[in-house]
This record gives structure tokens, sequence and C-alpha cells, in this order.
């Protein structure tokens, strides 16, 4: 049974190496430890101790399949898998808010590659980070699909840090009327139009999102918001109640205080 | 429990077992070692039928393996191997192969169908039918299964059927761990294995990975296996003995021939299963039939957004119909070279893989266009292959795209991408005609996407704006014969009121055609009760509208014998001063109720009109007794109150001509008088009207005395403050026009008054917050019951007030 593993192991090993571009050390590793278990098991069976070859198989299979599964191709100079992968890293920087190292690699990737959709959403990030508005703006108009979730994502945050706050209301509502069933997009654009006072349509979109997630309390804070501004005061504390029971953070939680100290006030 | 262990080691020890890995591994890494090494020697995608062709060898070999696993079983005869290899296949393998077969495809049905549960909100029957679905391929497994083992085990490779059901059905609890050992190995260990592969940190792709992840599911699915053959040999070796016992106790015959029928029947109908099922699979998983493929694909979409919308989600609904209406525009515009159509879906989803893949395929450079999507992360199958495939056909690859066109080969053979499975534009030559009507007849089911998007706006524009109105009516005019498009269109126009609207007309004629059609389509399996209410929903749009012929005329067909519905006939007969037929009207109404006070309004209204004075008299004097004795003297008092004007007023703009009160006759003066109540209000309202402060005085002490009969009279307490304040007693003035708005806030024309007050008493502020709410209640550009221009002034003493307001700020 093990010889069949190891035939295995060894075929596997070589096609890596040899046609399919695999890790040319993990490779040769177990192409080369495979067919010594397989030789020592087929011709020095007799001379090794039954249990102790048996050990020794299972302890060399367990490390063949470890390799196996860390063998990963070599990524070539402009291929696309060094480019996944500094995408991907660029990404990340991003989240670290490491903005020039990723500009350098978003540069050497636009060099390589030409410009496209998903390096020029990365550089109106970056420019918007910056505080570079125009040119974020420039490279998000240069974006050929204007409908993808991190096309509205990032124009989003250029509205937000511009404070062009009607046009970050219509950014998400854009969105969320693409995405219907993106919660967030929902959220969004229904806290926001709360924000611009625009209450009916705050509602639906909060609602959607609340429908979509029920265990989010941001859009009860919302609604409750809705409620008090609409006077209506019975209501906007059963809200802000739920948002509470729900564990809403304590910066909405302050603000709910806020609202109640108010309420109370115009109740007396 | 140590009987167990030693049962589990012997088991695994056993050398049956080096058979069933063998068998294990035939099936996860053959296939795939034949279609890598076959890719890399092409340099390209296979063809469909390279590829079934190395799954069958894989299959054929687990096949041959697992009878070898089989006949290495102890106490097995082992005699004849080809012959058996061939027996047992006819006789059980092929029912092994159709039970496979099958179960595949009751997965598929339920993965396909049972998300529908899910949608429509139903998840724990979900899981539940998927819990059934998982026991019965387990069960129909397990029994084929073990009914293969006895095959082998017997020594003529015949086994009865019924014989092995009934052995598993007498004995449950092996049947039960039978079948839970199948159902750990079929479903319970992939689904282990998922987790262990995706929980791994660092996984990389290789062929090595592949090798050991093939490894490692075929050990994992031993450990269940092996255990579980060597049982299922065990009581295979069983039930022959106790069919040998059974035999030579009856002194039946050993070896009976099998019947003719019995044998090539069942192996007919095996056959028949596997050839059923495969093609289903074929059909589900390669698109066989272009055609169908894509019907298949938009039908999808267009079920979705019917789910959706049925659900009260017409937002989803119309994102799942705009993606449908997007596919039929794509392969509009990629199989009949129509670039404007492709281009119209890339507007309508441009992040729709499907759409982007074939505007990709149709550009000039659809390698360039390939690649570029390539780098945006459209990363599915069928790009792979395309880009690889396009790589292919290109003449001159220079070094770079080379080593990209290497690359891509490899990670396409890695990721298990060897043919591609995705239809392109290719696939429909010779069949362009076929699509193009099959495409014309999914568009008309579009139609309801177009209903959800209506929905979804009031929402999303926070309420019916003008536009919504117009396109409601625009659509509801192109597709006249959809129902819920003119019921849409009736209900925005009808809610949507404004001065001068040009969509009255049209809302009318959409609200008839909606009527027309319910009758046609759905009064048939209605209850009178719903048609009559349809019928008032009608006729409620039309008077809202201000259609009053259409209104007269859609009710003057009914025979309905409903008060609601009558009601509104007289109140459009009413508008249109058809006096004389809404007295007809009323008079049916009073006989079913004589004190329905909307009735005794028109009656006396009418009447006045017709000079019929006596008889309008009575009917005010049934209205003004009831104000002394109903619940809700308010509202008889507001529709009391327009006859009082029109009895007692003629006014300046010539809206009010029927003053009477100064040439009642003895009789008709006689009979006002009759009621006190109505004739000390109608008398306070002829003496306000005549406008000096003589009258303005008597008038008083006739509103004293209606006021004694009831304090909650607002119009009478409005009438007294609008008196004082003409007298100059501001302070006693405003306190009745207060109490009077106390009782009833919708009355512009007592705003109006208050807000004059406050004008004269220098309260801007006040007086500002006054003309508000008479612009609130009776907006500018609503003329239709504002018969004295009260809003037109209150903007003209707003406006004057502005400058004042501004200055107290």
């Amino acid at each position: 049974m093990l010889n069949i593993l190891f035939g295995v192991f060894l075929a596997a090993a070589l096609l890596n190496l040899f046609a399919l571009g695999g890790s040319f050390l993990w490779s040769l590793a177990s192409a080369l430890i495979s067919f010594a278990l397989l030789v020592i098991r087929i011709l020095f069976v007799n001379r090794i101790r039954a249990k102790a070859l048996q050990l020794a198989s299972f302890l060399v299979l367990a490390f063949l399949m470890l390799s196996g599964f860390w063998s990963g191709m070599k990524t070539t100079e402009s291929g696309y898998l060094s480019y996944n992968a500094s995408a991907a890293q660029i990404e990340n920087m991003l989240e670290k808010r490491e903005f020039f190292k990723a500009g350098v690699i978003l540069d050497k990737l636009e060099k390589e590659f030409g410009p496209n959709d998903r390096l020029l959403i990365q550089k109106a990030q970056i420019a918007t980070e910056k505080k570079d508005y125009n040119n974020a703006e420039a490279f998000l108009s240069m974006v050929a699909n204007k409908q993808s979730d991190s096309y509205f994502t990032v124009l989003g945050r250029l509205n937000a840090a511009k404070e062009e706050y009607d046009k970050l209301q219509s950014t998400y509502v854009s969105a969320a009327k693409a995405y219907p069933l993106w919660s967030e997009a929902q959220r969004i654009a229904g806290s926001q139009a709360v924000n611009n006072k625009d209450y009916s349509v705050g509602e639906y979109f909060l609602l959607r999102a609340f429908e979509q997630v029920p265990i989010d309390p941001i859009p009860l804070y919302y609604i409750g918001v809705i409620r008090y501004e609409q006077g209506n005061y019975t209501d906007a504390e059963k809200y802000f109640s739920e948002a509470l029971k729900l564990g809403i953070s304590n910066e909405f939680a302050g603000y709910i205080s806020w609202y109640r100290q108010e309420m109370g006030g115009k109740k007396q | 429990m140590r009987q167990s262990i030693n049962y589990l080691t012997n088991s695994y020890s056993h050398k049956s077992s080096r058979w069933v890995l063998a068998m294990l591994l035939s099936m996860s890494l053959l296939p795939v070692l034949l279609k890598s090494v076959f890719m890399l020697i092409k340099q390209n995608s296979l063809s469909l039928w390279l590829v079934i062709l190395f799954d069958m060898v894989g299959w054929a070999g687990a096949w041959l393996l697992l009878v070898l696993s089989i006949r290495s079983m102890d106490g097995h005869h082992g005699t004849n191997f080809r012959q058996g290899l061939w027996k047992s296949f006819t006789n059980g393998g092929l029912w092994l192969i159709a039970m496979a077969l099958l179960s595949e495809t009751i997965n598929k049905l339920y993965i396909s169908y049972g998300g529908l549960l899910v949608v429509t909100g139903y998840p724990f029957w979900y899981l539940v039918g998927m819990a059934a679905v998982i026991l019965l391929i387990s069960l129909l497994m397990s029994v084929f299964t073990f009914y293969l083992i006895n095959i082998i085990a017997d020594k003529e490779y015949y086994a009865f059927f019924p014989r092995t059901l009934g052995y598993l059905l007498r004995k449950p609890l092996f049947c039960l761990g039978t079948v839970l050992s199948v159902g750990l190995l079929l479903f319970g260990i992939p689904l282990i294995y998922d987790f262990i592969i995706k929980n791994l940190p660092g996984l990389s792709l290789s062929f090595l990975e592949l090798a050991a992840g093939g490894v490692l599911l075929s050990f994992m699915q031993w450990v269940v296996f092996q255990p579980l053959l060597t049982v299922l040999f065990k009581h295979a070796g069983l039930l022959q003995t106790t069919i040998t016992q059974m035999r030579s106790e009856s002194g039946e015959v050993m070896k009976k021939p099998v019947p003719f029928v019995r044998r090539y029947l069942s192996i007919l109908t095996a056959l028949a299963v596997i050839i059923a099922s495969g093609i289903y699979g074929l059909l589900s998983t390669y698109p066989v039939s272009a055609v169908s493929a894509v019907t298949n694909n938009i039908e999808y979409y267009l079920s979705y957004g019917k789910l959706m919308g049925k659900a009260g989600d017409p937002a989803a609904a119309v994102y799942y119909f705009k993606l449908a209406e997007a596919r039929i525009l794509a392969w509009q515009g990629a199989v009949p070279d129509q670039p404007d159509a492709l281009n119209q879906a890339y507007s309508l989803a441009p992040s729709d893989e499907q759409i982007q893949f074939l505007a990709a395929l149709k550009t000039p450079n659809s390698f360039a266009a390939l690649e570029q999507g390539f780098l945006n992360e459209n990363h599915s199958k069928a790009w792979y292959l395309a880009l690889l495939d396009s790589y292919a056909k290109s003449p001159a690859l220079n070094d770079v795209q080379k080593q990209r066109k290497n690359e891509l080969l490899k990670i396409s053979i890695l990721q298990g991408y060897f043919s591609m499975t995705s239809l392109t534009p290719d696939d429909f030559k010779g069949k362009q005609d076929g699509l193009l009507q099959m495409l014309d007849k999914k568009r008309e089911e579009l139609v309801d996407g177009k209903y959800y998007q209506l929905l979804a706006r009031v929402g999303e524009e926070g309420g019916i704006t003008r536009q919504l109105v117009y396109d409601t009516l625009d659509l509801a005019e192109k597709y006249r014969s959809e129902l819920k498009l003119q019921y849409l269109a009736m209900s925005y126009g009808s809610t949507f009121l404004e001065d001068n609207a040009t969509h009255y007309a049209r809302t009318a004629d959409a609200a008839l055609r909606y009527d027309a059609l319910y009758m046609e389509q759905k009064a048939g399996a209605a209850k009178e009760n719903e048609i009559v209410k349809e019928k008032i929903s009608v006729a409620k749009s039309l008077l809202a509208l201000g259609q009053l012929q259409k209104c007269a005329d859609f009710l003057s067909g009914l025979t309905y014998k409903n008060t609601e519905l009558i009601m509104l006939k007289a109140s459009s007969l009413f508008s249109l001063k058809s006096y004389e037929q809404a007295l007809g009207a009323v008079s049916d109404l009073l006989k079913e109720n004589r004190n329905d006070p909307q009735a005794l309004y028109m009656a006396s209204i009418s009447a006045l009109q017709l000079n019929d004075i006596s008889g309008s008299i009575e009917y005010a004097i049934r209205m003004a007794k009831l104000i002394e004795t109903a619940d809700n003297k308010l509202e008889t008092e507001r529709l009391l109150y327009p006859f009082l004007l029109r009895f007692t007023l003629n006014d300046s703009a010539g809206k009010y001509k029927t003053e009477t009160y100064s040439r009642l006759t003895e009789d008709q003066a006689a009979l006002l008088k009759s009621d006190e109540f109505l004739y000390n209000y109608i008398t306070a309202a002829y003496l306000w009207a005549k406008q000096d402060n003589e009258s303005r005085n008597i008038a008083l002490t006739h509103l004293d005395k209606v006021l004694s009969v009831s304090g909650s009279l607002s119009r009478a307490k409005y009438m007294k403050g609008a008196i004082l304040f003409e007298l100059g007693r501001d302070d006693e003035a405003l306190e009745f026009l207060k109490s009077s708005l106390a009782l009833d806030d919708v009355q512009p024309t007592v705003w109006y008054a208050l807000a004059n007050l406050y004008d004269k008493q220098g309260k801007y502020k006040e007086a500002y917050a006054a003309t508000q709410k008479v612009l609130d209640y009776l907006p500018s550009n609503n003329h239709n019951s504002d018969v004295f221009g009260v809003s037109i002034h209150a903007s003209n003493l707003m406006d004057k007030l502005k400058q004042y307001v501004k200055g107290e700020e």
C-alpha cells in the first residue's frame, strides 16, 4: 500500500519539477525521498526490521504530504502570479496605511502591465489618502467599470474626504441600488441620507440594511434619529433601546444618551 | 472495545486494504494525472470528450480494483477472475454505477431547486430536505454495494436482490450503521477534507499539492471504507451460508439458472438509469445544447427575480431582472454580432462576468481584452481557458508573452481547468435563429422587472415623484395588457395630485384599463365583494383625479347594490352639478340609511340647486337633528356648514348664487323655524353676511343659542370668532378662533382669520406661522376646494409678513 503512495509522490514530484514549474527545492527533495523509500521497500525489505521500516515510511509519507502542500509554483518576473501577489500586497499595504511603499509597487506594476481598473482604483485610493483629490478624481474617471463595488467604495471615500456629503449620499445610493443585497452599501446610503436630512430615503435604505443584517445596531440607531427628528420620541426611544440591546459601540451609545437627554427636556 | 480495536487493526492490515486504497487513488488522481499530461503536451485546453474519457478511465480502474479488493477478502473462492469480473459487473456492478449516477442526479436536482426554499424564507426546511437527500443516497449506495459484494461472494457470481434487501431490513442496526458509514464516506469526509484544506496555513498551488490533496482525501476515505467493506463481506458470507443451508434443507437444486427476463431486464433497467442520469449530468455540467444552456441561465435569473418580488423585495427583484435583461442583450449582441446590444448589456451590468466575457471575446483585439479582464480579477475557469486558447492562436508571441502563456497553462492545470465548459459565440453556429427566437420570447418576461423597478423607486426616491408617475404611465401605455402596470399607474397617479397636472386624464385611462383587465382576467375567480372593492378603488381614483364624467360613466353601468358605490356615483354627479341625478342616487341611499350625513348634505344642496326650497330645508333639518344627537357632531357640522353658506350668501365672485333666506315664503320660514337649532345657525350666517355691526351683534346672540346646544361645534365657534374680529373685539375673537381650531385643526379659513388677527396685533411671527398652516392644508396649487381663494390671500399675507419675521429674528 505504501509503495503505491510513494510511487504517486515520485511521479507528482517529477512532474512538478520538470513540467509544472513547482518549487525546485521541495520538488527535488520529495522526488529523492520518495524514490529512496520506494527502493528501500522493494530491494531491502528483508534486511530492515519491519516495524522500523513501517515507522520510517509513515514519517516520510507525512513529510511528503506537508512538502506537497507547501511546494508552490515559482513566480516569474512579469508573470500573472507575481502580478496577483503584488496587487494583493498593495491591498495589504493600503490597509496598513503604507501608502508610499504601495505607490512604488503600483508604479512598477503599471509599467509592466499597463493601466487597468484594479490598479487605477488603488491609485485613486492612495491619492485620496494623500489628499491629492484632483488626481484621485482623474484616476477614477479613467476606470472602465464604474459600477464595481471597489469603485463605489473608493469614490465614497473620496467624497467623504472632500466633505461633499451630497455626492457621498448619491454614491452610496447608486451602490445600494446597483447591489441591493450589499448590506453595507444600504447602511451607508441610509445613514448618509439621514445626515443630509433626507429622512424618507434614509429610512428606506436603513430598513433594508437591518432586514439583511438583523444583528447590526447601527441602522436602528439612525432610524431612531429619524423618529427623533420627526418628533416621534416614543418610537425613537424604542429604536435607541434596541440598538443598545444589540451592543452598539460606545461612540454611538454616547450619541443616544444625548438624544435621550434632549427628548427628556422636550417632553417636560 | 478491545475486540473492536482488534477488528479494525485486522481490517486495515488485511491484504485487501491496498486494493481499496488503490481504488480510491484511481478515482481521485488517475484522471487528473492523465488530463495534466495531455494538456502539457497539447499546450491548450482539452476537448470535452477527452476529459470525459479520462474520467471514465479513472472509474474503470476503480471498478477493477474494487473487484480485486473484494476477491482478496478471506473466504472468497477466488476462481476464474475474468469470468467473475464480467459477471459481477453485469449482475451488480451496473446497478452500483446506476445508483451512483442517480445519487449524483438527485443531489444536483436538490441543490438546483432546493435552494429556492432558502430564497423563499424556509432555510430550516432546506436543511431537513438536505438531510433526507443524504440519507436516501446513502441508503441506495449501501444497499447496492452490499448487493455487489454478495454477488462477488457467491461462487456463481449471482445473488437475488430481494433476498439481499430482506437481509438488510431484518438487521436494522447493521443497516443503519452501513447507511451512516456510507453517508460519512460520501458527504462527511469531503466536508472535513475541504475544511482542512481551507484552513491549512501557507497552502500553495503545485502539482505536488494536488497529489498530496488526493492522497489525503483517499486516505481519509480509506479509513472508513476499508472496515465497512470488511463488515459487509462478512455479512455477505453469513447470507451465503444461510442460503446454502436453506437450499440443502429444502432440497432445492443448488445451481438454479437465472430466468432470462430477470437477468436481462435488470441489466437493461440499470443501463436506462445510467443513460438517463448520464444525460442529465452532461446537460447540467456541459453545454451540450447551447440554446438550452442560455435559456436555463436566463430563466435562472428570471425565477430569482420573480421569487424576490414575491418575497417583498422589489429592489432585489430588479437586480435579477436586470441581469436577465443584460444577458439577453449580451447574447443578442454576441451571436449575430450587434455591438450596440452588447454595449447596452455592458451598461446595464458592467460587473457581470458573463457579459464581460462575451464583450471581450467580441472585441476586435480580444486577446488584449481578455488579458485586461484577467488582470482585473476575472479569474473564472472560462476566462483562464479563453485567454490560454487566445495565446495559442496568437501567431507571434514575444518572450514575456511566452512566459505568461506557460505560466497560465500551468495554473490552469493546477486549478483543474482542463476543458472549456462555458458557452462562447462559436457554439451557436447554425443555431442562431433558434437562439434569437428564444431571446425574444424571454424578453417578454422582463416586464415584471420593470414593474418591480417602479415599486422599488418609491423607496429609493423617498416617495412618489412626478417623474415616477410619468414613467409609470409611459410603461402602462406601452404594455396595455399588463394588469399590474395599470394598477400601479392608477395608484401612483391618483396619489400624486397637483394643480393643472397633465397626467390626470392619462391616469384615469390607466384606471379604466385596469378595470377592464381585472374583469377579463380576475373577475371570473373573484367573489362579488372583491369585485366591488376593485370598482370602489377605481371610482375613488377617478374622483381624486377630478375625472368626474369618467367616474359617473364608469359607475352608471354598474348594478352592484353597494352603498359606497352609490355614494361615489352621487358624489361624482353632484360634483358635475347633475343635481337631479345626484338627488336620485342620494334618495336611494337615504332609503337604506335615512341619517347618512354625507347623503343628507348632498341632498340638501341638490334640492337647493333645483329650487326645491322646502325639500332642501327638510334635509337640512335632518342634518341639524343629527348634530344634536350624533356622537360625531363635528363631522356633521362640517357638512352642514356649506349648506348654511349657500343658503345665505351671494358672494361677489359669483360662486354662490343660491341665497334663499331673504326670499323664503311663510310656509318655508315656518318650516325652518320648526328646528330652532338650524334656524338660529342659519340666521346667524345670514346676518353675518349682511356686513353691518347691528346684524353682527344679533348674529352673536343666535350663535350663543347654537353653541348652547353643543359647545363642540368648530364652525359655529369660527363664525363667532370672525364676527367678534369684525366687531374689533380681538381678545374674544382670538379665544373663539383658537377654540375652533382646538376642535378641528384642519380649517385653513380659520387659520387665515387667525393670521389676520395676529397681523393686526403686530404678532408677526405667529401670523406667519398661521399663514404657513393655511398653505399646508390648502396648497396654492390646489384650487379645487378653495372657493374663496383663501390660499392666494394667505400667500399674499405671508409675503407681506416675511420682512417683519426677518426683522424679529
